[in-house]
């Protein structure tokens, strides 16, 4: 059985965790970039073991909501939290359970090879220094990167950063997943690899939000689907 | 395969203040790893900018030659007063150079990396101080190296070693000017006038000549900031040069730039941080 495969009869059979109090809570979410509401109103709350799929048009705000659930911009109006914590008031701690992966393609030191851009990571995110090697060898395994972790990033093919700059996004093992449009230029492993680790986030206990423009699709269960279309959140 | 995704547990619980100690030492070496990995990745550029330092030699060492009375009474005694000016600028050029580093990182979007990193993008800003001061350090004992056995330069080699702890005062001393350029950027995208500010100071500072022959209008801006003790007590102690006031004197002023600017210029960085993240804008360039 493929590892695909495996992941999505894996995912079908999680138990249904409506019960558990959200890990990740939005309350009434709005955002404006000057005259035009990008976020209105928005409530969403994921709770442990769920995976999320975003989709809309481009432009329409999925990024900006994205990055209201990792801290990086503040909403005008609302509130967020993940795991009771506030992304301001507690966001050493906040930004510990967060792993983010932009869409495109930078956010890579090109002249440094992937294991020690791993390392530099694992540095960033605080993993304690006698933990680091461990949590290394884990992403470098878990995304397949053996063959070129010693290769520099810009030697890497555009698949390969791909997978890399994931590693670099989730080597402290965040308890929630965010992903902007993670599909790029990754292949078919690559995209079953990404499958994997999100089934094992959920197994774990962690969830995850996939953002992806309208009309693509992922080869993945989603436990909830929405769109985001004029600044509402749609259940789809 | 060495481990399955899923044998790693998700994130425990909180740092305890304990492992923040810890950890923050550990991400600031982290910088240092990474920035001479970088520059190493660019051995050419290594060369040539040690190459520079030697061709500035040169240039003063036959500028040197045309100098005769006043302060100096030989060609020698001013080209030492100049070697030490030239290894100051290049250590305090190093705290100045964080604005541009934070420029890099935001073009480059690894910004985006810091500022999502527990470690803080205020930290990080810090943290990218650490290897330019010490590489700045190392090319300042380069630079005397070079004057030492090409051009006859005499160092106080029992003092000399006091140079170190001074060069890394002096640079923290600077830091918070860079601080103000590096809150600028982060909240307007640029700071012009770094290289302008650099310019002024190192005229009013007594690099190429003595402060002593500023006029008296421009003569009191060498006293406000933290080059001019930093200078003078880095000549005293590398070749030998009187004081131009008590050394207690000049520390207390440098470590005032220190203990009481840094501080400030950290909180500067960390509320243009929160101003550009309400904006919106924290990882635009």
């Amino acid at each position: 059985m493929s590892r695909l495969a495996t992941v999505t009869l894996l995912v079908a059979g999680v138990a249904n965790k409506r019960a558990e109090p959200a890990l990740l809570g939005l309350d009434g979410v709005t955002k404006r970039w000057g005259p035009r509401t990008v976020l209105d109103d928005v409530t969403l709350h994921i709770r442990p073991g769920e995976l999320v799929w975003l989709e809309g048009d481009n432009g329409v705000g999925k990024t900006t909501l994205l990055r209201i659930v990792i801290g990086m911009i503040h909403p005008d109006t609302g509130s967020v939290s993940l795991d009771g914590l506030h992304p301001e008031h507690d966001r050493r701690e906040y930004l510990r359970r967060v792993g983010f992966l932009s869409a495109g393609d930078r956010a890579l030191y090109p002249r440094l090879n992937a294991r020690r851009q791993l390392r530099f990571a694992a540095s960033l995110a605080l993993v304690p220094r006698p933990e680091q090697e461990a949590a290394v060898a884990h992403v470098i395994d878990a995304f397949g990167l053996e063959e070129f972790a010693d290769r520099r990033a810009d030697r890497l093919s555009t698949g390969q950063r791909q997978r890399l700059r994931l590693a670099m996004s989730l080597v402290h093992r965040p308890s929630i997943v965010v992903l902007d449009e993670p599909t790029n230029s990754l292949d078919r492993d690559g995209l079953a690899i990404l499958g994997a680790y999100l089934l094992d986030v959920r197994q774990g206990g962690g969830a995850a939000v996939w953002a992806a423009p309208s009309g693509t699709h992922a080869d993945l269960h989603f436990d909830r689907a929405f769109s985001l279309e004029n600044g509402k959140l749609l259940r789809r | 395969m060495t481990t399955t995704a899923a044998e790693l547990p998700l994130l425990p619980g909180r740092l305890t203040t304990w492992d923040v100690v810890r950890a923050f030492p550990s991400a600031a070496a982290a910088f240092a790893r990474r920035d001479l990995a970088v520059l190493l990745s660019y051995r050419t550029r290594v060369v040539t900018s040690n190459l520079e330092s030697v061709f500035g030699l040169f240039l003063f060492y036959y500028i040197a030659r045309l100098v005769h009375g006043g302060r100096f009474g030989t060609p020698q005694q001013y080209f030492a007063f100049v070697v030490v000016g030239m290894v100051v600028l290049t250590i305090v050029q190093s705290a100045l150079a964080i604005p541009t580093a934070l420029r890099q990182e935001l073009v480059a979007g690894t910004f985006e990396r810091l500022v999502l990193s527990p470690f803080g993008a205020t930290a990080a800003v810090l943290a990218l101080m650490v290897f330019p001061i010490a590489y700045a350090l190392f090319r300042g004992a380069l630079v005397l190296l070079f004057a030492t056995t090409l051009f006859g330069l005499h160092p106080h080699w029992h003092t000399a070693i006091a140079a170190v702890p001074l060069g890394v005062l002096g640079a923290l001393a600077f830091a918070p000017l860079a601080l103000v350029f590096t809150a600028a950027i982060l909240v307007f995208k640029q700071a012009p006038g770094q290289g302008a500010v650099l310019a002024i100071i190192a005229f009013v500072s007594g690099l190429y000549f003595p402060v002593s022959l500023l006029p008296w209008w421009l003569g009191w801006i060498s006293e406000i900031q933290p080059f001019t003790p930093s200078v003078d007590l880095m000549r005293h102690v590398l070749v030998g040069l009187p004081l131009q006031g008590t050394a207690s004197g000049m520390l207390l002023k440098m470590a005032g730039f220190v203990v009481i600017g840094i501080p400030a210029g950290t909180w500067l960085v960390a509320a243009a941080g929160r101003l550009a993240r309400r904006r919106g804008t924290i990882t635009e360039y």
